[in-house]
């Protein structure tokens, strides 16, 4: 390979204009050590705050290991990883999705044995069948994933204190709290509809309480052919989900906004708060004045109180190639990033949540709202993790944004995803 | 195959082809061969044959499935959302561009005196890359963005819309795009045609007290033949295969309301893992491409005559 | 049309009115990347302490230099490859009346006509089966393949139009017509060959998916993948994300200026009959 590469290298050197430096040879895929030092080849993604310190301190704990990091930007992470891992030329550690819902979430690999089975490992022993299922499939445990993602509604204290109000624990609160913020000049809860947006996070908070919280065993009915999108508390997801959009509670022109645009909405205190993935709390945060605090709540979708569910579902975490020429070492670095020192590394530098015990954690003011619920029973996993194909995900994602515009009715949404989901 | 014929009758007709020592070089071809087909026409083949199986871009082992990814398109919503969207935008941008790029070369090739300094202002967004103009125009099209905060400022403030949250707009939004980033290639293009046409004949025809539009119809028009074919293929095939500006500003939001075929074979194939779906679209676009172009050449060659 | 009437004034400030839409955005770009993060002044007011710092972050955390430099050496060689082959492949293609060679033109303009996308997940395979993933050489070569059709198509329209006669004295035997070609043709295809290159560059220096595909998993990144995610990196930092991409298209920015005058020459070539 390096004899094909070197000579073609040659041939344009000399053809064109001579010019130095064509440069370096293939360097993707590791293998032997260049300089006696094995090389382990990590792809994961760009604006990770933890990758760095963790491989340093794995680097520290095995001796004569180079971890060469490639950091990708999400989306494009799913299209390079996927047809790196179908073209066998991924890094031997790569990061990967629990569950099914993208080309590289674990099921969607699992047809193709594109990762190695990491059941034997230490760490698989601290999740619960629940969790187990999501991260690998027929027995085999094909990632690892340290963290929580919890689904909460953010507030920005100052502003909620300034329009003198608390978080809402009720529906009818949290359209009292539409109204309160309109009067006030600001949205209650910002909202981006592009892609890439926050909009399909409220719709999964509404579920957790509507459909989970109503019937546990709801995924299990419609994977078995026993319930549908259309005929289920589904309705009453997007009804609601209407009732926000026609009371104000949403950002003007919600459907042209993007994701910096709303997450600098509440940042700024224009708008109270926003419902969307708890890991973007540090993004908020850092583009938010000195002396602003945010706070978390689970996000209500009946008039009890005790009713509500919290959306909980694992993270996105590693996995190891299986063409990996350091299989073994691979393993190790995925042991490690699960381990207690791997998970301390993590909850130190991003707000995330543990997805098993660590010693002395304590979660960050800004969880602690939402974190004795999200160790509960009160919780529900993320419905697209379930869903038995990427289309059904594409099918949400599309549908839902035309449901915001009001360019789709509810029925002919949910009997879209049914056939997506059937097909 | 369409473009052929135009390149000939873009040269002198009548004289015989100088052939000179080109006999004996007929390996000059080679390189350029070898690339081309390396690059583009053996994957390009290989590509087609996915379009007749149902590869999931994962699993090890497709199925021959025949025609039914091409059945699946016909019956695929989104899918056809996205052919009724890329006939749309090609057919808007090749009568939008063309036009306005008629226009602003005949005024350009006048004795106005800013038209050097015009003429790079124009060509200027040919050379800024697509994903570049794509992030600059979706800061520009944020509901708050530099648009609507300029129509607000010169008193237009009624016009401000959601221009790419609204499926109404957006579609329009993408055409503004590209005829700002592309109109300034068909320029040039006509610039170089108005070049051949010598002052005299325009003079000729001024003193025979032809006005203006007559005189461009009758006049202008026909020696300018060539490049308006070479403009309308180009904007043509460029509008059906567009896919860099989408991608950026829309991904094809909202709601798949501004996808094209190219943004859903790339989405297909790479995050849905429908490759078979993905190539049967490819090859789907590969066949409208290639019509409209014989189409547009035969009805353009029948001007030229 | 002939004298400067004030019909043609009229014209005139008809046609800087067009000049200045187009210029908006790229106002709206300069006045952005001038201004000083908490610079409170109106989305499209002047900058009111212009700073050049934005450029300065940019450039550092952006590692534009190494992109730059990896854009140049693609960008480059891509240029010089098409030139030599297109103009070569085309001297015969265009000179020759045979059957054979009429139909290797159509073959090559019916790559005009193909979406890349058909051939993009084959070729990616068969360039890493040569090893070649990761590596400059292996994104030139899909430039240079991809690249024949057009170059092909614009040399040998503009040979059809080229009188024959400076190559009569130059008939040779085959071992030399490289170089004869090299001297005795190739310099009459000057205008031509500036289309070429200008078009090239600009098409080789903008490309984005190629680079992404083949390039990422490196650290050979192109101007394109970097700004790309310099954009994901920093959100909603317009100040800073539109310095980036001035930094990216400057050079060939400025490579057009520099070459602008051969551009309505070249076409102009083209067209002529």
């Amino acid at each position: 390979m390096r004899k094909v590469s070197a000579v073609s290298c040659a041939v344009v050197v000399a053809t064109a204009l001579g010019l130095a430096g064509c440069s370096a040879g293939p360097q993707a895929n590791s293998g032997g050590g260049e300089d006696g030092d094995t090389v382990l080849t990590v792809s994961g993604f760009a604006g990770d705050p933890t990758a760095e310190p963790l491989i340093e301190a794995f680097e520290e704990e095995n001796p004569g290991v180079t971890v060469e990091f490639t950091a990708l930007p999400f989306p494009g992470i799913l299209t390079q990883i996927n047809t790196e891992l179908v073209s066998g030329n991924a890094s031997d550690v790569v990061a990967v999705f629990p569950g099914n819902g993208n080309p590289i979430a674990v099921h969607a690999l699992a047809k193709g044995d594109y990762l190695a089975d990491l059941s034997g490992s230490d760490w698989v022993g601290n999740y619960n069948d629940a969790n187990k299922a999501v991260m690998g499939t027929d027995g085999e445990i094909l990632m690892g994933a340290n963290a929580f993602t919890i689904i909460p509604a953010i507030y920005n204290t100052q502003a909620l204190e300034a329009v003198g109000a608390t978080p809402p624990t009720t529906f009818s609160e949290v359209l009292a709290l539409c109204d309160t913020a309109k009067s006030n000049g600001k949205v209650a809860y910002a909202l981006a509809g592009v892609a890439g947006g926050n909009y399909p996070y409220v719709a999964y908070a509404l579920y957790a309480t509507l459909v989970h919280g109503a019937n546990p065993d709801f995924v299990a009915e419609q994977a078995s052919g026993d319930a549908s999108f259309s005929d289920s508390e589904w309705t009453t997801v997007l009804s609601k989900y209407r009732e926000m959009v026609d009371a104000g509670c949403f950002t003007a022109d919600a459907t042209g906004t993007s994701v910096d645009v709303a997450q600098g909405q509440v940042a700024k205190g224009e708008a109270l708060g926003i419902v969307t993935v708890s890991p973007v709390i540090t993004a908020i945060a850092d583009a938010a004045p000195e002396g602003t605090t945010f706070q978390t709540a689970p996000f209500p979708a009946t008039d009890d109180a005790s009713e509500t569910f919290l959306p909980v579902g694992l993270g996105a975490g590693y996995g190891v190639n299986a063409k990996s020429k350091n299989i073994d070492l691979a393993k190790k670095f995925v042991d490690f990033y699960m381990s207690d020192a791997g998970l301390k590394i993590a909850v130190e530098l991003a707000s995330i949540y543990p997805s098993a015990p660590v010693e002395g954690y304590t979660p960050p003011e800004s969880l602690a709202g939402v974190a004795e619920q999200a160790q509960g029973d009160q919780t529900a996993s993320f419905p697209d993790q379930t869903w038995p194909n990427a289309v059904v995900n594409q099918t949400y994602l599309d549908g839902l944004q035309a449901f915001i515009g009001g360019q789709t009715t509810a029925e002919d949404l949910l009997a879209q995803l049914d056939s997506a989901y059937n097909g | 195959m369409a473009i052929a014929p135009t390149v000939r009758s873009l040269a002198p007709r009548k004289r015989r082809p100088y052939r000179g020592f080109a006999h004996t070089v007929w390996w000059f071809v080679l390189p350029a061969a070898a690339f081309y087909v390396f690059a583009v026409v053996y994957p390009s083949v290989r590509g087609s044959l996915l379009a007749f199986t149902d590869w999931d871009g994962i699993s090890p082992n497709p199925n021959w499935v025949g025609l039914d990814q091409f059945g699946r398109i016909l019956t695929d919503p989104n899918a056809l959302t996205g052919v009724r969207n890329t006939l749309l935008i090609a057919f808007a941008v090749t009568v939008i561009q063309n036009v306005a790029a008629l226009l602003i070369a005949l005024a350009l090739n006048s004795r106005i005196r800013t038209r050097n300094i015009l003429r790079v202002v124009i060509f200027a967004p040919v050379v800024i890359t697509s994903i570049a103009v794509g992030f600059l125009w979706q800061n520009l099209f944020a509901p708050a963005g530099g648009i609507n905060e300029a129509l607000e400022t010169v008193g237009l403030g009624f016009l401000q819309q959601n221009w790419l949250g609204n499926p109404d707009t957006a579609i329009w939004s993408v055409v503004i795009v590209v005829f700002w980033q592309f109109v300034g290639y068909s320029m040039v293009i006509f610039l170089a045609g108005l070049q051949g046409i010598p002052h005299e004949v325009l003079e000729a025809a001024a003193i025979d007290g032809a006005g203006p539009i007559r005189r461009f119809w009758s006049v202008v028009r026909p020696l300018l033949a060539p490049a308006i074919t070479i403009n309308v293929m180009l904007s043509l095939i460029g509008g059906l295969k567009l896919f860099d500006q989408v991608f950026v500003m829309t991904k094809g939001g909202p709601g798949g309301a501004t996808n094209t075929i190219s943004t859903l074979i790339y989405s297909n194939a790479f995050t849905l893992g429908r490759f078979g779906f993905g190539a049967a679209l490819a090859v789907m676009l590969t066949i409208f491409v290639a019509v409209a172009s014989i189409i547009q050449y035969r009805l353009l060659a029948l001007q030229e005559r | 049309m002939f004298r400067y009437t004030w019909r043609t004034a009229i014209l005139e400030v008809l046609m800087v009115l067009v000049g200045l839409l187009f210029v908006f955005p790229i106002y709206v770009l300069i006045t952005l990347s001038l201004k000083a993060p908490g610079d409170q002044s109106g989305l499209l007011a002047p900058p009111i302490e212009p700073t050049l710092q934005n450029f300065a972050d940019a450039w550092q955390q952006g590692g534009f230099a190494g992109a730059l430099v990896n854009s140049a050496i693609v960008t480059l060689t891509t240029v010089a490859l098409t030139v030599i082959f297109a103009a070569a492949a085309a001297y015969p293609l265009s000179r020759l009346g045979a059957r054979w060679s009429k139909l290797t033109y159509f073959a090559f303009l019916a790559g005009l006509l193909l979406p890349v996308q058909l051939a993009l997940l084959p070729l990616y395979q068969t360039i890493r089966d040569l090893g070649l993933l990761g590596t400059l050489v292996g994104v030139i070569i899909v430039y240079v393949g991809g690249g024949m059709p057009f170059a092909i198509f614009l040399y040998a329209g503009f040979m059809r139009a080229l009188p024959g006669e400076y190559e009569e004295a130059a008939a040779i035997d085959g071992a030399h017509a490289f170089r004869t070609f090299w001297s005795v043709v190739f310099p009459l295809l000057r205008p031509i060959t500036g289309t070429v290159v200008i078009l090239t560059a600009v098409g080789t220096w903008n490309d984005f998916l190629t680079p992404l595909l083949y390039l990422s998993g490196t650290d050979q990144q192109t101007v394109t993948v970097a700004i790309n995610g310099f954009v994901g990196q920093f959100g909603a930092q317009w100040n800073l994300i539109f310095a980036g991409i001035i930094i990216s298209i400057l050079p060939i920015l400025i490579a057009y200026f520099l070459l602008q005058k051969y551009i309505v020459q070249g076409f102009a070539g083209g067209l002529k009959g």
